[in-house]
């Protein structure tokens, strides 16, 4: 719409500018003509001492009116009387200028029968020359001496119209072809817009479809089937990128829960087998107190479970915030190690240590749990090496960038 | 019967090792896949209790490990992830049987009871032997209707030997079965409770109902119904 609205905006504006110029390009042009005429008839006056005329006949007059059927003219006098009229021009029809002076001036008029034409109008002065004679009458009239001098008639008016039909036939043709022009370009530019934008909108279109058919069961990648243009391509990469922030934050999820789900499953299993065991025959007082204790355990670790699993919800939800620390990675190692030497010691292991120095990280509180994990794995690492590799001698800690 | 346990929880390991020991099973138990592969390879287990999420070598590498071996150990998956596709992927990859936690005891030790059975081509949970009845979900044993009281070791002898019936079982193998490495033994206990079995079982004058070869070792006699 917008594209419309715009290029129609356009094509007025550029339509009305070429009609205004050709319009005034032909009036300057009918004007020209109108005053060459003008001035040619006002060539035509003849001025006497107390006279003016037009040394044009009537029937001159009756040859231009028939050749120049569009051209109307008068001329009269200061005094209103008509010098000369074309045929079809009622005395004072063309009078219509309220002043008239040397200067051209132009305008339109109507004439009887609703004609418009274009009309010039200036008012002229003839001349005349006389002979001044020297002397006097009862002397005796002498030519020695005599000069000539120009005298001014009486001013005449003049007005030259012009049938303005044929210009306006014209004007109104140059404004049918603007229109149709207007309006097969701006046809054109909307359905040029439009195909434009479908040509863009198409690649986005399927990108859209494609988006949309993504679902928490399906975030593969888009893989546009056609080349797609250089300017949606980064879209595409954009959109890609998040589906796959998305698609690992729901395995991240997923393994979450999965964890949990093991944690606690595996605790309820071990407290329910402890007690259907321990129901299953008639025990001693001890026994079925070391087995409630044994519960109570179980109870406790699945409470810390839970309050961690809290903790972790309240830090997502961003109402804990982590103070992170720095930890020297080779001093948790042999943290570590060291409640684990008296075992290796028992079985004859020694460690060997290949463990660079300065090696730092900036983490949350949660690095306790990697302390338990490693401690955890160092002791099955002894054990294990010790019950497979009855051989083995030492046990080798690394920690490289 | 000789059952090796591998679970890194150590309450439930502990739980499940106590009740299946008092059910008279021989059970032996590790936290670490590991190692539990590394006893699963080097013993003769009736039934592995496996779990699937260990750490070390994880309960799936190690059932595929012992099937691409041929061992033909049954084995029981006792993990948490209960959805289809697990259970699936676990029976498809050689899996006998599948429970999810948290499970019913009672229930285990039925399944590792018919597990036992079936390894043994053995359906019915009654076996036959002559006029000696074994009902081996109760673990009691009647000569006609006169029940006979035995030990939790003689009975896991005698039952050894039914499910075996008409083989020849050596000391060996019965000793494997019968006792796991916690157990406290001798060289020749196995010797010493098919004895005191044979005291309880035969009558005079009627041939034992264990028979000894010579050098090979034990077996039932005795028309059997299956």
């Amino acid at each position: 719409m917008t594209i419309f609205l715009y290029t129609a905006f356009v094509v007025l504006v550029f339509g009305v500018a070429v009609y205004l110029s050709v319009r005034s390009s032909l009036l300057r042009e009918l004007d020209s003509s109108l005053e060459s005429v003008a001035r040619a008839l006002s060539q035509s006056v003849d001025a006497e001492p107390g006279e003016v005329e037009v040394d044009i006949d009537s029937e001159a007059v009756a040859l231009i009116s028939s050749k120049e059927k569009e051209l109307f003219f008068e001329m009269w006098v200061s005094g209103g009387t008509s010098l000369i009229r074309s045929p079809s021009v009622s005395e004072g029809g063309l009078r219509c200028f309220t002043k008239l002076n040397t200067a051209a001036r132009f305008r339109f008029l109507k004439l009887g029968g609703n004609l418009k034409v274009r009309a010039v109008g200036f008012k002229f002065t003839p001349t005349y020359r006389v002979i001044e004679l020297t002397g006097s009458r009862s002397n005796g009239v002498s030519l020695e001496g005599a000069r000539t001098a120009t005298r001014n008639a009486e001013p005449v008016m003049i007005v030259v119209a012009r049938d303005f039909s044929p210009i306006a036939r014209r004007l109104q043709r140059v404004l049918i072809t603007l229109l149709v022009g207007g309006i097969l370009t701006l046809c054109a530019s909307v359905f040029g817009a439009f195909m434009t934008a479908r040509y863009i909108a198409r690649p986005l279109d399927r990108i859209s479809e494609e988006v949309r058919a993504r679902t928490v069961e399906n975030l593969a990648p888009i893989e546009p089937t056609e080349p797609v243009p250089e300017e949606i391509e980064p879209l595409v990469a954009t959109v890609n990128q998040l589906l796959g922030e998305v698609r690992e934050t729901l395995q991240r999820e997923k393994r979450f829960s999965s964890d949990v789900a093991h944690e606690l499953k595996t605790r309820l299993a071990g407290l329910r087998t402890l007690i259907e065991v321990t129901i299953t025959s008639q025990r001693g007082a001890g026994e079925y107190r070391r087995a409630l204790t044994e519960c109570v355990i179980i109870a406790r670790r699945m409470e810390k479970i839970v309050d961690r699993l809290l903790c972790l919800a309240r830090i997502e939800a961003g109402n804990i915030s982590l103070e992170k620390r720095t930890i020297q990675l080779d001093e948790l190692l042999q943290a570590c190690w060291k409640p684990l030497e008296p075992l290796a010691r028992q079985r004859s292991l020694s460690v060997e240590w290949s463990v660079a120095e300065g090696i730092a990280l900036t983490t949350d509180p949660f690095w306790l749990a990697w302390r338990s994990a490693i401690s955890s794995k160092t002791q099955s690492l002894i054990v294990m090496r010790g019950a497979l590799h009855p051989s083995a001698r030492s046990v080798r800690m690394a920690l490289s960038l | 019967m000789r059952i090796l346990i591998i679970e890194d929880y150590a309450s439930l390991r502990n739980a499940l090792v106590k009740g299946l020991r008092e059910a008279g099973f021989a059970v032996d138990s590790t936290g670490d896949g590991e190692e539990g592969l590394w006893y699963a390879m080097g013993n003769d287990y009736d039934v592995i209790i496996l779990d699937l999420m260990l750490p070390g070598v994880d309960g799936l590498t190690i059932l595929q490990k012992l099937r691409k071996r041929r061992q033909k150990t049954h084995i029981l998956i006792l993990t948490v992830k209960g959805e289809l596709e697990d259970k699936l992927k676990g029976l498809e990859l050689g899996a006998d049987d599948y429970m999810v936690k948290p499970f019913a005891f009672e229930e285990l030790v039925a399944r590792v009871k018919a597990l036992i059975r079936r390894g043994y081509g053995s359906k019915n949970p009654v076996i036959e032997i002559g006029d000696i009845r074994i009902d081996t979900n109760s673990r009691r044993v009647w000569r006609r209707e006169s029940e006979i009281h035995l030990t939790a070791r003689e009975y896991a002898i005698l039952e050894y030997l039914a499910l075996r019936r008409g083989e020849i079982a050596s000391r060996t193998e019965i000793w494997e079965h019968i006792y796991d490495w916690a157990s406290d033994n001798t060289s020749n206990v196995v010797d010493v409770y098919t004895a005191l079995l044979r005291r309880k079982l035969d009558r005079k004058g009627e041939p034992s109902i264990i028979e000894t070869v010579r050098g090979r070792g034990y077996s039932l006699t005795g028309e059997h119904d299956d």
